[in-house]
């Protein structure tokens, strides 16, 4: 009889992890594609234990890096470029409630810092120096992600009230001008899911960039939204692998089955995107790929992609932020971050 | 070994005696019944949601045509099999199976996809994965205890046969 009962836990135990086994044959995250993986573009000079792994990166400044806590949209961490200082800070919205807010994100572009969400509608500004932040006098737009292009203005993803589909647009805030523009962002399935990403502005060279999470595609914009370029990022998913499903009748979509997430991030920094993507190269093995974020750099004179290098997992965890600026590199590993020199004769402008 | 015990069932039906392996097995019993039947009714009753969830399941979702059903439907046979004395004990051991099934995949889950979708429906979906996985586990303990015992219960009787 316990022979029976140790057959039958034993079968049961075998069932699932024969399932398992064959269905991590199925997913493919390893392309055909070659990648470029010259020697130590990217040194770590620095690391620091921040303490909470709820931290995103808001902005940085000539001398200061931000950081917004998810879990606690007005605290914010401002740490000096070698990571050896560190101040926290707290926004105040004069005369607001906190608890009125859905999905506050900060983005910081020196010396303004913008807080937006995009669900009530509500974008304020304040200065960098005293982190009070006060409501901008137009903020009509009702967004899912913005970015801050200048000082009176801010890019933004839209659901347009048309087509039910994302759009790019860009509103000002000081003045009432929105402006949703239907043809940059291309519908492959559902308009939504399909055309989820990322995007990043870089002021030096004005240029805005958002690169699509689930395709190997990424839009170059100027500060008003014109497309320069669609560039294709080195991997070889040109159609979204995604299933989308409805609920309640078309009220809900959600995601059928787990999606191929190409690209995880993008940021821009002066002429060079570096985009981290999540498929791994044919010169890559998938258990060493695991163990490391790849970040793919791409010169956005030219539009075309230049080589990759490898952020090692910290504590095995992978990037969960990043962000470059004046030749250092940024990431944040769970509840550590770490600073990377650019080896300057990788990243010349050309 | 069910034919052959039939008498002596009928025997253990009639008899009235209270014993404290007797009580915890007919309570036992009912809490399971209980368990699996709210499962599978809360499964069917939001169905589109538990056959999104069994789809995004990386592990599952190769399956996703037939385990949906097939699951509620096991759910509910064992249930029935459980309130009935013949195929009681036959239950405990399917139940047991079943339980050690989920909670393998709990932790097949947990370990291999960083995307981890609740497919139990109802409130076991509000648990989070450390208190299901241990409210699994303890499930699938008394079952495999509810086993012995049964088979006990069954086996102490001497058969009437003659």
């Amino acid at each position: 009889m316990l022979r029976r009962i140790a057959f039958c836990g034993v079968f049961a135990v075998l069932t699932i992890a024969g399932l398992a086994i064959v269905s991590k044959g199925l997913v493919q995250r390893q392309g055909s594609f070659l990648r470029v993986l010259p020697p130590h573009p990217a040194v770590q000079t620095g690391t620091r234990d921040i303490k909470y792994s709820s931290y995103y990166i808001a902005g940085v400044s000539n001398d200061r890096l931000y950081l917004g806590n998810y879990e606690a949209p007005l605290h914010m961490l401002v740490l000096n470029k070698a990571l050896s200082d560190s101040q926290h800070v707290r926004i105040v919205i004069p005369e607001v409630k906190p608890d009125r807010f859905w999905s506050l994100k900060v983005r910081v572009d020196s010396p303004y810092f913008f807080l937006g969400d995009g669900t009530v509608p509500r974008v304020y500004r304040g200065y960098v120096e005293n982190w009070r932040a006060f409501r901008v006098p137009y903020d009509s737009a009702y967004f899912v992600d913005f970015c801050q292009i200048g000082p009176a203005s801010i890019a933004v993803r839209s659901l347009s009230s048309q087509t039910g589909e994302y759009e790019l647009g860009k509103e000002m805030l000081v003045e009432r001008d929105v402006v949703l523009h239907a043809d940059i962002l291309e519908r492959q399935i559902d308009g939504k899911f399909c055309v989820d990403g990322a995007m990043d502005f870089d002021k030096g060279s004005s240029r805005l960039v958002y690169t699509y999470y689930y395709r190997n595609q990424y839009i170059v914009m100027d500060s008003s939204l014109n497309v320069i370029a669609r560039g294709r990022t080195i991997d070889t998913v040109s159609k979204a692998k995604i299933n989308v499903a409805t609920m309640e009748s078309g009220r809900i979509s959600t995601m059928d089955s787990p999606p191929l997430l190409v690209n995880r991030n993008c940021r821009v920094d002066n002429k060079w995107l570096f985009i981290n993507s999540n498929v791994a190269a044919r010169n890559e093995s998938p258990s060493d790929f695991n163990k490391v974020s790849v970040i793919d750099v791409y010169s956005l004179e030219g539009i075309q992609y230049e080589f990759s290098f490898y952020l090692s997992h910290f504590t095995h965890a992978r990037v969960s932020d990043f962000i470059v600026s004046e030749g250092k590199l940024f990431a944040i590993f769970d509840h550590y971050i770490s600073v990377y020199d650019l080896q300057p004769e990788f990243f010349a402008l050309r | 070994m069910i034919a052959g015990d039939d008498h002596a069932r009928l025997h253990l039906y009639h008899n009235k005696d209270f014993s404290m392996r007797r009580i915890f097995l007919e309570a036992f019993s009912s809490l399971l019944v209980l368990l699996f039947v709210y499962a599978a009714i809360s499964k069917l009753l939001d169905y589109q949601r538990f056959a999104i969830q069994i789809g995004q399941s990386p592990l599952l979702n190769g399956l996703s045509g037939f385990i949906g059903p097939f699951v509620i439907a096991i759910e509910l046979v064992i249930a029935i099999g459980l309130s009935m004395m013949r195929f009681r004990l036959l239950s405990f051991y399917a139940a047991f199976s079943l339980m050690v099934m989920f909670t393998t995949y709990i932790i097949a889950v947990m370990k291999l996809s960083p995307y981890v979708p609740c497919s139990c429906g109802g409130i076991l979906e509000k648990m989070d994965w450390n208190d299901h996985l241990i409210f699994n586990v303890s499930v699938s303990v008394v079952c495999g205890i509810a086993i012995v015992l049964q088979s006990r219960d069954f086996g102490l009787r001497p058969s009437f046969k003659s």
